[in-house]
């Protein structure tokens, strides 16, 4: 990419050597004057382009986009990177940030919710061992989870921008009931995922069974012979 | 070249709507091409259920096409049916333009169409008995009270193909004619550039192929829901089929009936429908002409137009249609008169409009059939005046007035010499010389060397200025694409920024939503953060839509 670039960099916007060269109309070539040093990386743009002034329309289409994409990050279809900080030391110190910080991470709904896990709309492969259950929630609030208070920055934005808000009351006493027990079931799925990463951590550090239960056994046969070793590495220089 | 930013572009669209994993999904097929799953997990290392659930999401919302291709037995390993998986790039840059669909729809159909179409747009799939649920739960009442309203809504978008049914999730491609994507050659000079543009071409037809077996018939794509038949308007729905009932036998009857009904139940469960951005690309590209029309000739030429366009639409059988259907007099007149605009227009000003349109100059239609009474639309003739248009002003922008008046010299002369240029440009001579040469440096011209001599010699040869049109607009939307990124990369960037003043108004109004009194308050200088923030993320937001019209006028158009 680099090694890309930096050809077609040569070519486009560096000093006038090399292909092509300059011909005035009796074909003589015109090599013109070399500079000082390199040409500035970032030149300074002389003629910028006023600011534009936002239409009605304008405003509406971008409300939509952030209304689109707001959803987009509450939605299941949305795949956290699970956390370092879920297993190990770092789980284990309690921070003062992790008592205001507002994570949406829990309060996800799986995607086995919306989906609709059959071979006739997705490949086979992909459906895995066919024993995910369908966990549709009976009163439909995988639908309204965008309403509430989980909101992205730029429809925060709007929102402070406009005085009078509509706020979904009851919507929102559903929702902290459905948080709950989603809670519940997203922790659920997340002990699968954090039993199996445990799973590997021991299985390489233990091995199988046999081994596993002579590790750190001692017994005292070699009490001896250790020490004529230690002796033996530990030999002084005179 | 065509490709990177575009690849760019799309793999930075998933990472803001889906998140990290699944972008690292997208990049790995996007930039390397369809791939098996044991290669997507070997190059993205992820471990097989995260990846499995990222192309779950994927497809769900239709950038991504399984396909089946059968591999011949190799050594002793059986001949085996392996599943591919192809990254639609088109369709995820689609989604940058969701919001304009929105609109259309909403001008078109409605409000309550335009909120069943973002449903669709969310989710990227749904069921008619899902889309129903979710119209009821967000209006907070009963399924039975919305279903009614709901589904004639729901049938006008399927009449006039805004949304159709999911494609299969893995239809058999034939193996033979799929190759490694070819090494595309590297060189900064023109000849290198044509067969750059060819190898993209060979890659595009394999994408091509694979869409379209996977894509049904239209027949299919529109078939109404049973239940939906004896819904909504009738007449003019020819999308519609109905389940062919044999008179007489009662029994025989009775037990079709019952075909009948648990068909309509498997079509309300199982059947899934998406938004047709083919038809939505459609109804933008109309808009275009129109107002390419508008600004041409003028608006009455314009309605026209729109008019005609619309008596046309449904004839439109492939997705970038060069010409129309050839419509007559009559037709045309009524159409007008139909429309808003056009109610006032007397029969000699759409004749007059007609007329103008018609010219040789401009050749926006052409009259065809016996006598000259039916027109056809040239759309790609529009279209191209547009993109000329749009090329100039980008000269103009970047070069100034002089490379502008010398690239439109340039398009309508094609090949010159410097000298002829440059009197017939009103330019200095030395002047000229140095704006083509810099149109040079950035490909927008190119030089012929004409020998007159055997030896080549650079004192004896003719240099011809010349403008290779295809390549320019290659170029052109290269740029494009990696505007669209720059913005997209500067609009996250400037959030990251004020993270914290963002994460503080989050708190604020969390504490509001929950009813509890709140101890956090912005100070003078965060309101201020806040209000600019606010600014350059509407204006960047706002350019980025208006830069995607000029993308889909050189590549979806």
């Amino acid at each position: 990419m680099a090694f890309r670039g930096g050809r077609g960099g040569r070519g486009r916007g560096r000093g006038g050597r090399g292909f092509p060269v300059m011909r005035d109309e009796d074909g003589m070539a015109l090599i013109p004057k070399s500079r000082d040093g390199p040409p500035p990386l970032f030149p300074t743009l002389e003629n910028l382009p006023p600011l534009p002034d936002l239409t009605p329309k304008d405003e509406a289409l971008v409300s939509r986009r952030r209304h689109l994409e707001s959803a987009w990050n509450v939605s299941p279809y949305y795949i956290e990177k699970p956390k370092a900080k879920s297993v190990g030391l770092a789980a284990e110190i309690e921070r003062y940030s992790d008592r205001y910080k507002l994570s949406v991470q829990t309060k996800r709904p799986p995607l086995s919710s919306v989906l609709k896990l059959a071979s006739a709309y997705f490949p086979a492969e992909l459906l895995g061992q066919g024993n995910q259950k369908r966990n549709q929630r009976a009163d439909g609030a995988q639908w309204t989870l965008q309403t509430g208070s989980a909101k992205n920055d730029l429809q925060r934005l709007d929102q402070l921008a406009s005085l009078e808000q509509k706020r979904m009351k009851d919507g929102e006493d559903k929702e902290d009931v459905d948080k709950e027990e989603k809670k519940k079931k997203e922790g659920e799925e997340g002990d699968d995922d954090d039993d199996e990463e445990k799973l590997d951590d021991e299985d390489e550090e233990f091995g199988d069974d046999d081994y596993a239960q002579n590790f750190g056994f001692d017994d005292d046969e070699d009490y001896l012979d250790m020490d004529d070793g230690g002796d033996d590495e530990g030999a002084t220089y005179t | 070249m065509a490709m990177r930013h575009k690849c760019k572009l799309s793999c930075d669209l998933i990472h803001t709507h889906f998140g990290e994993l699944v972008e690292k999904v997208c990049r790995c097929l996007v930039y390397k091409g369809p791939l098996v799953l044991a290669e997507i997990a070997r190059y993205t290392e992820m471990n097989i259920t995260q990846l499995r659930n990222c192309l779950l999401v994927l497809v769900q919302h239709n950038c991504v096409q399984g396909f089946k291709i059968f591999q011949e037995a190799v050594g002793p390993n059986p001949p085996k049916v392996l599943t591919s998986y192809l990254g639609l790039t088109d369709n995820i840059l689609h989604r940058m333009r969701f919001p304009k669909f929105l609109s259309i729809v909403r001008d078109e159909l409605g409000e309550e169409a335009e909120a069943l179409l973002e449903g669709l747009l969310e989710h990227g799939r749904l069921t008619l008995e899902q889309v129903v649920q979710r119209a009821a739960a967000r209006a907070g009442k009963a399924e039975s009270e919305v279903e009614l309203p709901l589904k004639q809504t729901f049938a006008a978008l399927v009449r006039s193909h805004y949304i159709e049914r999911c494609p299969a999730s893995e239809p058999t491609v034939a193996p033979k004619a799929i190759e490694p994507p070819k090494k595309v050659p590297r060189g900064p000079n023109s000849k290198g550039r044509a067969a750059k543009v060819a190898a993209i071409k060979n890659l595009e037809s394999d994408y091509d192929r694979i869409v379209s077996v996977a894509a049904a018939l239209d027949t299919e794509r529109f078939r109404m829901p049973s239940s939906l038949e004896e819904v909504g308007e009738t007449g003019g729905g020819d999308v519609s089929m109905t389940d062919p009932v044999v008179p007489g036998q009662k029994r025989k009857r009775d037990a079709l009936a019952m075909d009948a009904k648990t068909m309509a139940i498997v079509d309300e469960k199982e059947v899934l429908w998406r938004a047709n951005y083919e038809e939505l690309i459609r109804k933008l590209r109309h808009q275009a002409c129109v107002a390419q029309v508008k600004t041409r000739i003028d608006a009455a030429a314009g309605s026209v137009l729109a008019a005609m366009l619309e008596m046309t639409r449904s004839s439109e059988t492939t997705s970038k249609p060069q010409v129309s259907a050839p419509l007559s007099m009559t037709v045309i007149m009524q159409a007008v008169t139909m429309t808003p605009e056009g109610r006032t227009m007397t029969m000699e000003r759409i004749r007059g409009a007609l007329h103008q349109m018609a010219q040789e100059t401009v050749g926006f239609i052409t009259r065809t059939g016996e006598g000259g009474s039916s027109y056809i639309i040239n759309m790609h003739k529009i279209i191209e005046q547009g993109r000329r248009n749009e090329v100039e002003a980008i000269v103009l922008q970047r070069f100034g007035r002089e490379s502008c008046r010398i690239f439109r010299l340039l398009m309508m002369k094609g090949q010159m010499e410097q000298k002829q240029i440059a009197g017939m440009a009103m330019v200095q001579l030395k002047d000229a010389r140095e704006l083509l040469y810099r149109l040079l440096k950035e490909q927008y011209v190119v030089v012929q060397e004409v020998a007159k001599t055997a030896e080549h010699s650079a004192q004896k040869s003719i240099y011809l200025w010349n403008i290779n049109w295809d390549v320019v607009k290659l170029l052109v939307l290269d740029d494009m694409y990696h505007a669209a990124g720059n913005l997209q990369q500067r609009l996250s960037h400037e959030l990251e920024q004020e993270q914290e003043v963002l994460e503080l108004l989050k708190q604020i109004q969390a504490a509001k939503a929950a009813g509890a009194e709140t101890h956090v308050t912005l100070t003078q200088r965060q309101h201020e953060q806040v209000k600019r923030i606010r600014r350059v993320a509407s204006i960047l937001e706002a350019s980025l839509l208006k830069l995607d019209n000029a993308i889909l006028l050189f590549y979806d158009f």
